[in-house]
């Protein structure tokens, strides 16, 4: 099974998936819309089916994937530019403390016919941050200390602490406004606001949306969207070249793409996302406690060569925590460029035997697997010996995110912003700087842009030029085909959704 | 054969020289396997670890790549060359896991009899309705996906069919005059068993042994290319055939070599094992040739 | 014969209370839960904890098995932990791919054979029954896996004919369904037809040098006659027994196809299950499969008290 057979399940999926910081996006360009035959239905490729359909129960992102945006929506959503715009909330205020946000809810109705009131914004949000409650992402819900309904369609929420993350988190999966009427047949049914209503999920092939006659908003220039799933990258492209399918939503395969490009018949999108994927080390493991160490395996690993042969070329190489669409990137990608030489030279002067043995795990995803392999050779280039320990995503979570019990291991951490990680002793890699920790403190609550800015960069600097906590190896692109009849298939992941909502199709 | 040999005697002849001529095919191939696995631990073109990213996905014939190079621009033909040990060994600890296993429980259910008889062939069925499949992916998730764990559950998903033929061809030869003999002379079950029935059951498991070979093959290839089975860096001829389909529009020569060798591998050793039988002449052997 | 009955009744139950008690064992010492594969790297510890008890993976080991086990016997799969929908419709949409899957290529796989192996028979110490044995020979050696590979690269990738891999739901498009199911047959048909043909060949040479048909013969009938009217009954009992164990082998070993096709089947289910610590869907699959495989071979016993009235228990 491909054995990668593993399951679409959370966050490892997740980061193939992924949201995107932002920067200025351009939608793809189709053949315009005036002069062809418009088409009203499409069918995207997926590689991994749903679980479940319910984003309160499960982390897997193939749910916001197809749901959000699509069929279920949040108050506000994050734009392709980075930026939180009305959704379901017309229009939201804050407090000069920044503790209070009103929202004003727009004249919507739910896909049964039932409009959406305040009360359902409190219930989803109560129920979410409940004592029993076992949400996913319960933690973002942490800063929330009460949900109050002031009129029909006014909300009122108040946080206990000031966080700058709590609305982008809320237009996200976790955000997504359910109604009491129909919890309960939200895992095979969902029922949103959105422009498609659920329409069928065949197990085990598709999921089909139908256009939402009484949507609030634009209606969508599609009739019918159906999300195929199609694990295999060769068989995925020939569903395209056969015009089973119009768009490949996510490429597993990009040596792949080279039929794609230069086709007039398709057009490839090579675009960006937020997953930094990382070789992340033990920092508290005998071996790697020595920062020449980790030092060594910088300069051991050749980046470039390695994007080449696990994504083909496609990633974009990055030397710190952070992807070049954040507002306070620092190009770093060079300050431990490719040199086994110096590699050796280092664990000499650590005293680091020759043929010291490394335990490496890897999770499923592809890039995890082939990128571990190929770290495993240029490794033992300069004396390290590296044990691959192949595990399933929850060994994974148990032994390697939980318990520590690694020293080297290949993820993509995909949440946007995540470099507030490095400010926590207890994550996986051991990193204990009390110095960044408080840095980020002050960044997360600075006043203004500039500070902000200024301290996030000294923390990069900090984790990646003087502790070097890990290596980075580059940001997982948003790769996709479309039909070149597609137009307005965004470009970016500015979130796990694939929207479809400004998507239109003539032949 | 002299020209005034019946028709019919030449009829009978005629498969027997065939199969003589199998045997010896199979011992062939076989050998065949045993001195590229020996040569890889002196010589191979490349080494087969050393990844080279300029070298990616070289056709045949290119540079001195025999058969080509993988994604990694790693030799394929050195791999094919380092892969044959492991194809070997599993192999053998796989079916020596069985044998030393499955013999002695056959043994016991045929020369004991009665309950106990009862209970391990009842065992042996539900271990044989029990898909082996799982059994293997439970001891890949359980213990670690690697070579000694796939060998392992293999080697125990064949225990049964080595407890059933010995249990079989114990039960003929106890019989048997001689072994009446040792046994009213007051030898005791084990030495009667391990002197005299062992011996004499030996053709049937030796063939046994051949043809679980080809099957264990078989199965660590599949294993592998589930990802169940022989882990990077270590070369497998089934987790090469995995990578290979990723690249099968670009690279199809790269699943070609890898499956020719597996199923060169297994013909060697169920010819061997039906040159074998030819030559010993055993009744009795199980030839669950359904493991692929 | 009602007390071989029910002597195989007894077994095929305590046959699968076996099998199913070592699952749940095996699958409770496993690393990592369910809860945490559903609730992924952010969730809050209180929120796991919560999970696990809504799971009941709190109790002990045996009051989860025991509750199990009364949930199957009142004919309750349970719900899945990953999925939240009740198993059984989970495992009855996948027996819809592997089971025709199976059958397919298994009627494939006779419909070659048969013949073949038949004529090999018939042509016995001829070069054409030689050349029959040594394909089916290199058919057997090959791994179904590496032809379903070949297969695509060259009737999918090259001739763009049918799709390499996937699966098109029979409610949604059933001729599609059929074609998706169409090459994964072939590859296990190729393998499986391969050992058929072998059976079939060595059951028929060895009737055909049985007395009867001899006799048969003698009194003036072809062999072809004699064959078609007093032998295959009797060559039909050992490619039966093969054709048992095959068939009950491919239900859970079709896995290795699936996988090569992407296709949603049972085996594939399992794999992805035990790898998400879906304990009760491991379960009840495990379950669903092995009393499927023991159906089979009880199957396969009837047919020989069919086809041979002499080993019917008087």
């Amino acid at each position: 099974m491909k054995l990668r057979a593993v399951v679409g399940i959370t966050l490892v999926v997740a980061m193939i998936a992924t949201a995107c910081g932002g920067d200025e996006t351009s939608s793809v360009d189709g053949v315009g819309t005036d002069g062809g035959q418009a088409q009203t239905s499409v069918v995207v490729a997926a590689p991994l089916e749903p679980p479940t359909l319910d984003p309160t129960e499960s982390s897997a992102a193939a749910i916001p994937e197809v749901l959000l945006y699509n069929v279920l929506e949040t108050l506000v959503k994050l734009s392709d530019d980075g930026e939180l715009e009305p959704l379901l909330a017309e229009s939201y205020e804050q407090s000069d403390d920044g503790l209070t946000y009103t929202f004003h809810l727009r004249e919507a109705t739910f896909h049964d016919g039932s409009p959406l009131t305040a009360a359902d914004v409190v219930f989803t949000f109560d129920r979410a941050r409940a004592e029993d409650s076992a949400h996913p992402f319960k933690a973002h819900f942490d800063p929330v200390a009460s949900v109050e309904a002031t009129d029909e369609r006014t909300v009122t929420v108040t946080l206990s602490s000031f966080s700058n993350n709590w609305l982008f988190n809320m237009s996200q999966g976790a955000g997504v406004i359910l109604s009491e009427a129909t919890i309960g047949q939200v895992a095979e049914h969902p029922v949103g606001t959105g422009p498609f209503e659920f329409a069928t999920w065949n197990r085990g092939d598709s999921i089909e949306l139908a256009r939402y006659d009484g949507y609030w908003g634009d209606a969508p220039a599609l009739q019918d969207v159906v999300f195929r799933y199609i694990e295999d990258a060769t068989a995925t492209n020939q569903a395209l070249l056969a015009g089973d399918v119009d768009i490949i939503s996510r490429v597993s395969g990009p040596e792949l793409l080279e039929q794609f490009e230069g086709n007039a018949q398709f057009e490839v999108i090579d675009g960006l996302t937020n997953g930094e994927t990382i070789l992340a080390m033990n920092n508290a493991s005998a071996v790697l406690a020595d920062v020449r160490v980790r030092q060594a395996i910088t300069h051991a690993i050749d980046r470039g060569a390695l994007i080449d042969a696990t994504y083909a070329g496609y990633g974009t190489r990055i030397g710190s925590h952070v992807p070049p669409t954040d507002p306070w990137y620092l190009d770093l990608t060079d300050l431990y460029p490719y040199d086994p030489d110096r590699a050796r030279t280092l664990l000499a002067e650590a005293g680091v035997a020759e043929g010291t043995s490394l335990k490496m795990t890897l999770p499923p995803p592809s890039y995890a697997r082939r990128g571990g392999e190929f770290i495993q050779g240029q490794l033992a280039e300069v004396g390290l010996q590296v044990e691959i320990e192949n595990v399933e995503f929850p060994q994974w979570l148990e032994s390697t995110f939980q318990a520590s019990d690694f020293d080297l291991t290949i993820i993509s951490h995909v949440e946007p912003r995540d470099i507030v990680q490095y400010g926590n002793p207890d994550y996986y890699w051991n990193y204990d700087n009390p110095d960044v920790a408080t840095k980020l403190e002050q960044a997360d609550a600075a006043p203004d842009t500039a500070t902000r800015d200024q301290l996030y960069a000294e923390v990069q600097r900090t984790i990646s030029e003087t502790d070097v906590v890990n290596v980075w190896l580059f940001v997982l692109p948003n790769l996709a085909v479309v039909n070149s009849g597609i137009s307005g298939y965004p470009t970016n992941k500015v979130s796990f959704s694939i929207d479809m909502t400004g998507v239109s199709y003539t032949m | 054969m002299s020209a005034s040999a019946s028709a019919s005697e030449s009829a009978i002849a005629a498969p027997r020289r065939a199969r003589n001529l199998s045997g010896v095919i199979g011992g062939s191939l076989v050998a065949l396997v045993v001195v590229t696995a020996l040569v890889s631990y002196v010589w191979t073109p490349f080494d087969a670890a050393r990844i080279a990213a300029a070298d990616r996905l070289l056709g045949p014939l290119t540079d001195g790549h025999l058969l080509g190079t993988d994604p990694f621009g790693r030799d394929l033909l050195s791999q094919i060359m380092v892969g044959a040990r492991t194809t070997l060994q599993v192999g053998v600890i796989a079916v020596a896991i069985a044998l030393v296993a499955g013999v002695p429980l056959g043994g016991l259910a045929a020369m004991r009899g009665g309950w106990l008889d009862e209970l391990l062939m009842r065992g042996a069925d539900v271990m044989y309705a029990f898909p082996a499949v799982l059994m293997a992916l439970m001891f890949a998730a359980a213990f670690g996906p690697s070579t000694w764990t796939a060998m392992t559950a293999i080697g125990v998903a064949f225990t049964p069919v080595f407890a059933r033929v010995t249990r079989g061809a114990s039960l003929q030869v106890r019989e048997r005059d001689f072994v009446t003999a040792a046994r009213s002379y007051g030898r005791g079950r084990l030495y009667v068993f391990v002197r005299h029935v062992l011996p004499n059951i030996s053709s049937i498991l030796i063939v046994q042994a051949s043809i679980s070979f080809a099957l264990a093959i078989l199965a660590e290839a599949a294993l592998s290319y589930l990802g169940f089975g022989t882990q990077p860096p270590t070369p497998s001829w089934g987790r090469m055939l995995k990578e290979a389909q990723t690249f099968l529009t670009l690279e199809p020569n790269l699943a070609v070599w890898p499956g020719l060798v597996i199923a060169l591998a297994v013909l060697g050793f169920n010819l061997l094992g039906d040159g074998l039988r030819d030559a010993l002449d055993p009744k009795l052997v199980e030839r669950s040739g359904v493991g692929n | 014969m009602w007390l071989l009955v029910i002597r195989r009744t007894g077994l095929f139950l305590a046959s699968l209370l076996v099998a199913s008690i070592i699952v749940f064992i095996a699958l409770a010492l496993l690393p990592g839960d369910a809860a945490q594969t559903v609730l992924g790297v952010e969730a809050t510890p209180e929120a796991l904890e919560r999970l696990r008890v809504r799971f009941g993976l709190d109790r002990p080991l045996i009051v989860q098995y025991v509750d199990w086990l009364a949930g199957v016997v009142r004919g309750d799969f349970g719900v899945s932990y990953v999925s939240r929908v009740p198993i059984a419709p989970l495992i009855g949409n996948r027996l819809l791919v592997t089971v025709p899957l199976v059958l397919l290529a298994m009627t494939l796989a006779l419909v070659g054979a048969l013949p073949l192996g038949t004529f090999a028979a018939a042509r016995h110490g001829r070069w054409e029954s030689t050349a029959v044995s040594a394909a089916a020979q290199v058919g057997i050696a090959i791994p179904a896996f590496w032809a379903g590979i070949m297969l695509i690269a060259l009737v999918s990738v090259r001739l763009g004919w049918l799709p390499a891999g996937g699966f098109t739901a029979w409610g949604r498009d059933a001729a599609s369904a059929a074609r998706s199911l169409l090459l994964p047959a072939v590859s296990i048909a190729l393998v499986q037809g391969a050992i058929l043909t072998r059976y079939t060949r060595s059951a028929v040479v060895d009737v055909l040098r049985e007395d009867f048909i001899r006799t048969a013969r003698a009194v003036g009938n072809t062999p072809g006659r004699a064959l078609w009217r007093h032998g295959l009954r009797n060559a039909a009992i050992p490619v039966i027994t093969v054709l048992g164990l095959q068939l009950s082998y491919l239900l859970a070993g079709a896995v290795v196809i699936e996988n090569v096709f992407f296709l949603p089947g049972l085996g594939r289910m399992l794999v992805q299950a035990i790898g998400q610590r879906d304990l009760l869907l491991v379960q009840g699959t495990v379950v669903v499969l092995t009393a499927m495989v023991l159906l089979v071979n009880f199957a396969t016993d009837l047919a020989y008290y069919v086809l041979d009235p002499r080993l019917r228990p008087s």
